[in-house]
């Protein structure tokens, strides 16, 4: 280290030191005990003995947690190999795992259409979004020649026979009418797809993006990382911000994660970008207690801004990519861009 | 693999919880006023850490060092109520315009250091706080933080690139 580094250090030791001097460590502060509801005021001076005065009433003191949240890991679904699960508001459904992502239909002027892929012939799971600004009716679309699952399509419930042998089987999942639809000339890949649909327990269904308490991490710390996983959000027509993906992630995305974003620079405000909302979620034990706890990051992919409880970062692509698979980036407007 | 437990350390684990505070309160108050700037933010992170030990003493004071993870406490009860009162960083031109006052004396703090904290966030500020007057080596600050070294080094250098900078504006204006 050179002399100036030496004295720049000094300098910053002895103003460090400078200062800490001027703090009172006499006050009163106010710690609330657990289990007995009594409030202890501990008062240090120059004398060791510690007072205790006990309150009548217990004055409630902020405990600065994961804002009384009470983590639940996110529940262990069984995926057959070869599977993998889809998320939607509140639902998810099983899907073979080679599966593409594309688009689901839509209704627009009481008639179906779609508007995007994947390519005739591809076996994908389609959700009700603008992949393109290609849109086909429905009705005119060539016959089905792969199977499909269709998440929320404005399709009545029902069975529809289909050129081809096909089948297309529609039920609905929950009171809110939510579908799905899955067309096959194989019945017990129908008869599967159709028993994995459960309600969702790994995101929630909704978000408020302006819920100041959407990022938080546990005063603690964290222990051993017990699971990592990402919800994915878009707004409605109403705005209101519902689940579009989900994804349970590998540990090792969360350590790359990580490392790609911790010392990431800060970012700036919110842009005008096609909306969509990333929340980043570990589960790690509890270094001193016995329930997991978590910590979360936002990430607002369209403006390129992750925020975290140390504040604002820029959201990089390599931050990105550790946790963006085909699946986020084929569903999420802020990765598709604007269309319709 | 061994872990090296001091005798500090050692005699911690058998201290209950009042005596353990008794004894490391005001080397926490003096560090939580580092970290946050504010002798009220320093008791109510302070207070926050303490509250939140105290519920699992049985635990902490049996780890080889009690005092990191209060220190943690302290800085992410700091960040978290920082979070929420939608603060930003200052520029230092904006620190120095407005004349910092430190709250606990009420005198005008004019270092280039201090001011230059003023405006540093939270992490970077308690990453920098944990290695020059702590003295922590950066795994341990690591640790505390829970980040990687190699973000703390990052914290810890722009610091003092910020830091050098405003220093050789003062010494410029002297």
């Amino acid at each position: 280290m050179s002399e100036y580094d030496d004295d720049l250090e000094r300098r910053v030791r002895a103003s460090l030191d400078t200062h800490a001097g001027k703090v009172d460590t006499t006050v009163a502060l106010r710690i609330d005990r657990p289990h007995s509801r009594r409030q202890r005021w501990l008062a240090l001076g120059a004398v060791a003995a510690v007072v205790v005065a006990i309150a009548a009433i217990t004055v409630p003191v902020v405990v600065l947690d994961d804002h009384g949240r009470s983590p639940e890991r996110p529940a262990a679904v069984d995926v057959p190999a070869q599977w993998r699960t889809e998320y939607w508001h509140d639902i998810s459904v099983q899907v073979p795992a080679g599966w593409a992502w594309g688009a689901g239909p839509l209704s627009r002027d009481r008639d179906l259409t779609r508007c995007g892929g994947p390519r005739v012939g591809t076996p994908y799971v389609g959700r009700p979004i603008y992949q393109s600004d290609v849109c086909v009716l429905e009705r005119l679309a060539p016959a089905a020649t792969a199977p499909y699952v269709w998440l929320d399509a404005p399709v009545e419930p029902g069975t529809v026979d289909l050129p081809n042998g096909y089948v297309q089987d529609t039920v609905e999942v929950d009171a809110d009418g939510t579908t799905v639809t899955v067309g096959s000339d194989d019945s017990a890949l129908r008869a599967r797809v159709l028993a994995s649909v459960s309600s969702q327990r790994l995101c929630p269904s909704t978000i408020d993006p302006d819920d100041p308490n959407l990022v938080h991490m546990p005063i603690d710390g964290t222990g051993e990382l017990e699971s990592f996983h990402l919800c994915a959000y878009s707004p409605d027509s109403d705005d209101a911000y519902e689940l579009v993906y989900g994804r349970v992630l590998e540990s090792r995305s969360y350590d790359a994660f990580r490392e790609a974003s911790d010392d990431a620079p800060a970012g700036s405000a919110r842009c005008k970008a096609p909306p969509g909302l990333v929340v980043l979620t570990a589960t790690s034990d509890d270094l001193y207690g016995d329930e997991p706890v978590t910590r979360t990051w936002v990430a607002d992919v369209g403006c390129g801004l992750l925020t975290s409880t140390a504040g604002q970062l820029r959201l990089t692509e390599r931050a990105i990519d550790t946790w963006a698979d085909q699946g986020l980036r084929s569903t999420l407007p802020a990765f598709i861009g604007w269309q319709g | 693999m061994d872990v090296v437990v001091t005798e500090e350390q050692a005699a911690a684990r058998d201290l209950s919880f009042d005596d353990w505070v008794d004894a490391r309160v005001p080397a926490l108050l003096r560090f939580a006023y580092l970290v946050t700037g504010s002798q009220h933010a320093a008791e109510d992170a302070v207070q926050s850490a303490l509250t939140r030990a105290c519920e699992k003493w049985a635990r902490v004071r049996r780890t080889t060092d009690p005092d990191a993870y209060v220190r943690r406490m302290v800085v992410n009860a700091h960040i978290s109520a920082w979070r929420r009162s939608g603060r930003r960083e200052l520029p230092v031109a904006e620190v120095r315009d407005t004349e910092v006052v430190d709250h606990a004396t009420g005198v005008a703090t004019g270092d280039a250091v201090w001011r230059v904290c003023g405006t540093l966030p939270p992490q970077q500020r308690a990453a920098v706080v944990l290695r020059y007057y702590e003295d922590l080596e950066y795994a341990e600050i690591a640790e505390i933080l829970g980040v990687t070294q190699a973000t703390v080094r990052s914290h810890v250098h722009r610091a003092l690139v910020a830091m050098r900078a405003e220093l050789q504006e003062e010494d410029g204006d002297e």
